[in-house]
């Protein structure tokens, strides 16, 4: 286990469990989801991660109420009026009163906590969302909502080059999305230069390798995965840790042009703009590869909008957006009521778990005309995507700007793209759904 | 030989076993059967030597809570029936997921499985002989080197199953493939420094007590073997009321050791089932668990706590049971025609063979099961001669099959074509030390 970057936050205590007994905890959990979900839960379906409809769960649990208490004890609501308003509710947070507790070495038999359900700590998934809000003071000024536009003729070049090797036949994931988001965010956060040269390739490679494999992060808050997969994903961490402290040590001794440099320049601290940092390799990254995955394989599925699109490239931020509302990079939102509260008839109780079904309340919400389809005339629809103060947030800026430029890039290159097979989603990606293989024809 | 018998610890699942760990005895082979603490009376009652291993384990508190889904699931009529063709990869990786999380790695509790193989790293076991779903003794023979069987209780729905489960799985991509029994062999062998392979979860071959027309043909080395009835841990004692033939015909009502032992039984409503079966022209023994109310019942029903199986049932004339495998094979090995009231697992399968082989009946859950409605069912069963006729015959293929004594010269011979090389590095400096 590397040792700890200091320019990173404190962590809880490194877990001291034994593979065998991570395992025993995700396939308990795994077993919970299977158990309820075959009794016809659809909050316990959801998170079995495969094999369902989610736009039918989604509507299953919202016709059970605006907030409906599946068997595993967590609160779900899929009511867009609810969602919005849980998701700015300051009685919620990521986190159990009174500080965090490590699920692994309960007995889930009596304790049913399926909450956090492997250890992201380390990954700064489940940070106390003031937490976020101090962060996002050293990310905002470089890489926010309005900010992020600046890095947009960077990522254009890196999105540019990537697709400009891609040949006749290439996959949207392993070929075009996922390096394209590596080029993008190494470019921006100044890993590498603005060249192509051998140094920044290098640096590109690593995260086109390391990236996949922090994404499985947003999905294991909620879903166990394979333990081989639970410890590459240590492992992983474990790595853009010490490439994050590597890096900010880097720029502070002497500053580049990229992003990481710029908010270094805020002067707030070396130890936030890392956390910052971190947090868009591990967030960052997947929801930008999964929103641009979705986009053009919801396109490709509707190819009257591909071709308007086509012709006019400008429209791919829309495309990005309305993939957001449609399907969102980041599904559930997972949340702890810091004290008790009555909500929608049901009363929750101080330290009960709440989840936001971000798809469907997406589909709920006031003010959008046939919101189970996908549509670029949505074009400012109300999303709750991305929202509510958690690490999602912080990154969306960036991560919207990546996916809408890898968009571009294939729209004005492959007016003629055509999918050529199945799309393969990842397993137990009830969060991400991420795309790992879609074979294209150009 | 050195040979380990295990299962995990219930009785049910042990008792299968016992009479081929004897048969190995009185062939000069040194026995152990290892199993929790709780099973340790049961296998000393046997006459075997046991081996206590690790804590006991927790699987009634578990399936208490997770019993509903699971059942639920298992419901499917292709899987209780035995159409695994028509078994899809979602519910296979369903049953595959649950029954690892919530039996197998229950059974099989860490501590258990560590202990089995410490046990075995120091007593060497040339052999170890399974209960089917006791898979911590593939784990220590596989670290350790063992030659190692499967001893199954029924027909092997499991691997049936999983073998239908790995053969949807062989096309998927290998980043989709999830099997839990797998993952879960997996880092429980790396404690031990073993890597997964098959037959830790098939066992080299395995050793089958089911008649001929009631087993499946799953392309695995198999060594037929005839059941012979053991009634542990209950005492064996013939009552004085069964010394004579019975006046008019006799039926046996039974809900077997599982219904003694946990709450889970096909039977309901005993007293009601009891008081029709008995305006029949017949004599009715039926078990009932000590300390169960029962109100009065009619002359002709005589309620016994328990009664050994083997004792009893030759004198009977049709047996109505909750389906379990110990009460269905004795049934069998007597040529009982029998009424299965079954409703979960191989039971069912194993009830609707008895209808395919004209050996009995199996009432399905609901109005079927109404006590006027078993009752017919009985009173057709004792009227047409035919159902005798067909339990003569799994009778005949029972008594086809080699006895256990008969069985030990094969399991010698394999033992000897499958004992190999440890592959696991032992943890403790003990162990290596030897």
């Amino acid at each position: 286990m590397p040792t700890t970057p200091q320019t990173l936050p404190p962590t809880a205590p490194t877990t001291t469990v034994t593979p065998s007994e991570l395992g025993r905890h995700l396939l308990t959990i795994r077993g919970f989801h299977f158990v309820l979900g075959a009794l016809g839960d659809p909050y316990a379906r959801l998170l079995r991660g495969e094999g369902d409809d989610t736009a039918a769960l989604g509507a299953e649990i919202r016709r059970a109420g605006p907030l409906f208490r599946s068997h595993l004890g967590t609160c779900v609501t899929a009511s867009g009026e609810a969602a919005a308003a849980l998701l700015r509710d300051p009685r919620l947070d990521t986190r159990h009163p009174g500080g965090d507790r490590a699920h692994l070495g309960e007995n889930l038999w009596e304790t049913w906590r399926t909450c956090h359900v492997t250890p992201m700590d380390d990954a700064l998934l489940t940070l106390p969302l003031a937490d976020y809000r101090r962060l996002d003071r050293v990310n905002r000024p470089v890489l926010g909502p309005v900010t992020a536009g600046a890095w947009r003729a960077d990522v254009r070049s890196a999105a540019g080059r990537v697709a400009d090797r891609a040949g006749e036949t290439f996959d949207l994931a392993a070929d075009l999305v996922r390096p394209a988001v590596a080029a993008a965010l190494s470019r921006v956060l100044g890993l590498s230069g603005p060249g192509p040269d051998e140094g920044g390739r290098a640096a590109e490679r690593e995260l086109a390798e390391l990236l996949p494999r922090l994404g499985v992060a947003l999905d294991a808050v909620l879903c166990p995965p394979r333990l081989p997969v639970a410890r590459d994903l240590e492992e992983a961490v474990a790595r853009a840790r010490v490439l994050v402290h590597d890096l900010v040590t880097a720029r502070a001794a002497e500053p580049g042009d990229d992003a990481v440099s710029a908010m270094l320049a805020t002067g707030l601290g070396e130890a936030d703009v890392a956390a910052a940092c971190l947090l868009h390799l591990v967030a960052g990254a997947e929801i930008a590869a999964a929103t641009a995955a979705d986009a053009v394989v919801a396109l490709l599925d509707h190819p009257g909008q591909w071709a308007v699109v086509c012709r006019s490239p400008e429209l791919a931020a829309d495309a990005v957006e309305e993939t957001l509302r449609w399907s969102p990079p980041v599904r559930l939102v997972s949340r702890t009521a810091q004290e008790p509260l009555a909500a929608y008839g049901q009363d929750i109780d101080a330290d009960a778990h709440v989840v936001i079904v971000v798809d469907a309340a997406n589909r709920d919400l006031a003010g959008v005309a046939d919101p189970d389809r996908f549509d670029l005339a949505h074009a400012g629809a109300p999303s709750l995507s991305l929202t509510g103060g958690g690490p999602e947030e912080l990154v969306a800026p960036l991560a919207r700007v990546v996916a809408t430029e890898i968009v571009r890039a294939a729209a004005t290159r492959w007016p003629g793209l055509r999918a050529d097979g199945a799309v393969v989603r990842r397993m137990r990606s009830p969060v991400v759904r991420a795309v790992v293989r879609l074979p294209l024809c150009r | 030989m050195r040979v380990l018998v295990t299962s995990f610890a219930m009785d049910a699942h042990f008792n299968g076993m016992v009479p081929l760990a004897w048969a190995l005895r009185t062939a000069g082979h040194e026995v152990r059967v290892a199993s929790q603490p709780a099973l340790t009376p049961s296998i000393a009652r046997a006459g075997l030597t046991a081996v206590p291993v690790g804590d006991d384990h927790q699987v009634e508190q578990v399936m208490t809570a997770a019993a509903p889904g699971v059942f639920a699931l298992h419901q499917n009529p292709d899987y209780l029936e035995g159409r695994p063709e028509l078994l899809d990869l979602d519910f296979l990786e369903s049953s595959t997921t649950m029954l690892t999380a919530m039996f197998y790695a229950q059974i099989n509790n860490d501590s258990m499985v560590d202990e089995m193989v410490a046990f075995s790293r120091w007593w060497r076991p040339d052999l170890v002989i399974w209960e089917p779903f006791t898979f911590a003794g593939a784990v220590a023979a596989h670290v350790t080197g063992a030659a190692h069987a499967r001893l199954l209780w029924g027909p092997d729905l499991f691997l049936q199953v999983y073998q239908r489960f790995q053969r949807l799985l062989a096309p998927q991509p290998p980043e989709l493939r999830d099997d839990a029994v797998r993952d879960w062999l997996t880092w429980t062998l790396g404690r031990h420094g073993a890597e997964f392979s098959p037959e830790v979860v098939t066992g080299h071959w395995t050793i089958d007590q089911m008649p001929a027309s009631v087993r499946f043909e799953l392309d695995q080395p198999l060594v037929p073997m005839r059941y012979i009835p053991y009634n542990g841990p209950l005492p064996a004692v013939v009552p004085s009321w069964s010394r004579t033939d019975p006046a008019r015909p006799r039926v046996c009502v039974t809900g077997g050791m599982t219904e003694r032992t946990t709450g889970f039984s096909g039977l309901d409503a005993v007293a009601d089932l009891l008081e029709a079966i008995a305006e029949l022209d017949v004599e009715v023994i039926a078990t009932v668990k000590a300390g169960e109310r029962m109100r009065p019942l009619p002359g002709n029903v005589r309620v016994v706590d328990s009664v050994p199986l083997h004792v009893v049932l030759p004198s009977c004339d049709a047996v109505v049971h909750h389906g379990g495998a110990g009460t269905w094979a004795s049934a069998a090995l007597y040529g009982v025609p029998q009424l299965a009231l079954a409703w979960q697992w191989d039971d069912v399968f194993r009830a609707l063979r008895l209808e395919k082989l004209g050996a009995g009946m199996y009432l399905p859950p609901g109005p079927a099961r109404q006590a006027s409605a078993v009752r017919d069912g009985l009173a057709h069963l004792l009227d047409d001669s035919s159902f005798r006729a067909g339990a003569a015959k799994i009778r005949e293929e029972m008594l086809d099959c080699p006895t256990p004594n008969e069985v030990v010269p094969a399991l010698e011979d394999l033992t000897a074509a499958h004992r190999g090389a440890p592959s696991g590095i032992p943890a403790g400096t003990a162990a290596a030390r030897r």
